[in-house]
């Protein structure tokens, strides 16, 4: 039985055209490697953004702490307390980065969540289509890592303990 | 009528850091008496514990945000007449309306400055 107005041949060159069409969209969806997004990139890249806030809630904290040290030694002294005011005021700007970053964590997870969706709908076998893309980083390049998350790296200790 | 800067002031955050830098502003305006919260439901059992003069509250929290928090404060006879001022990176048209329509008294938008703190709690309180 054919669709009326197309020929057997013509229906049989469109689902061709449509596997071709398929095949096409499982290797481009296999070139971004949802898995590994899903896997390691996205979850680094929520740590990352994990390790800025607390980063700058420690620094923001430590300014904070001098500036209300220096308040204390000021004295009655205006201009030093509105000085120590201002500084008050800009700190104000981690919590601004900081819900700015929480909405950033937001939008991954969602991007998580679609690839998870993509993942299930391609089917399991998505991951075993021969990779088209690989990061390859090699040479200087391979040595841009940094800065680590907490805990990955080595202290100063460590570093100086390399070259005693 | 002077201000009474010996008045209880509740703030509300979810970020340490926010707190002490509106904290520390209050102190150095005269208000010693600041206690802390970190999200509306902490705020709320707080102000049934005790009376405050003034509410400071940022929007977006955990729990129960600022604004669940107003129309909890606004639709409890022993609470509905604290002033409450709302200070909030939320800066849509939309959320102060809305905020206003809830019965806020004044609306800050971070970052702010000691300035702006000072003129909003006048606005509130009367000159001080």
């Amino acid at each position: 039985m054919t669709t009326p107005g197309l020929s057997a041949e013509q229906l049989y060159a469109a689902c061709r055209d449509l596997a071709s069409f398929i095949a096409k969209a499982r290797r481009e969806i296999s070139s971004i490697r949802p898995s590994d997004l899903q896997d390691n990139k996205i979850p680094l890249a929520g740590k990352e953004l994990d390790a800025i806030v607390e980063h700058t809630e420690a620094a923001t904290n430590s300014i904070m702490d001098n500036a209300e040290v220096i308040m204390g030694l000021a004295g009655e002294k205006a201009e030093v307390t509105d000085a120590c005011m201002a500084i008050f005021d800009a700190c104000a700007f981690q919590d601004i980065t900081g819900q700015r970053i929480s909405k950033v964590i937001t939008t991954l997870n969602t991007i998580e969540e679609r690839l998870q969706g993509l993942q299930k709908a391609w089917g399991p076998d998505l991951s075993a289509i021969p990779q088209e893309v690989e990061d390859v980083i090699s040479g200087d390049k391979a040595l841009l890592n940094g800065p680590q998350l907490p805990g990955q790296g080595v202290s100063q200790d460590e570093v100086d303990d390399l070259f005693n | 009528m002077a201000v009474n800067k010996s008045m209880d002031v509740l703030i509300v955050d979810d970020y340490k850091t926010m707190l002490r830098i509106i904290g520390n502003l209050l102190r150095q305006l005269g208000f010693e008496n600041v206690d802390e919260a970190m999200d509306g439901t902490e705020a709320l059992q707080k102000l049934r514990e005790k009376e405050y003069g003034l509410v400071i509250s940022d929007w977006n929290m955990e729990q129960m945000t600022g604004f669940q928090l107003l129309k909890e404060v606004r639709s409890d006879d022993n609470l509905k007449s604290i002033p409450f001022i709302m200070v909030t990176a939320e800066s849509k048209t939309e959320n102060v309306i809305a905020a206003k329509q809830a019965g806020v008294n004044n609306y800050i938008v971070k970052p702010f400055n000691a300035a702006t703190l000072k003129g909003k709690m006048e606005s509130v309180l009367g000159a001080f």
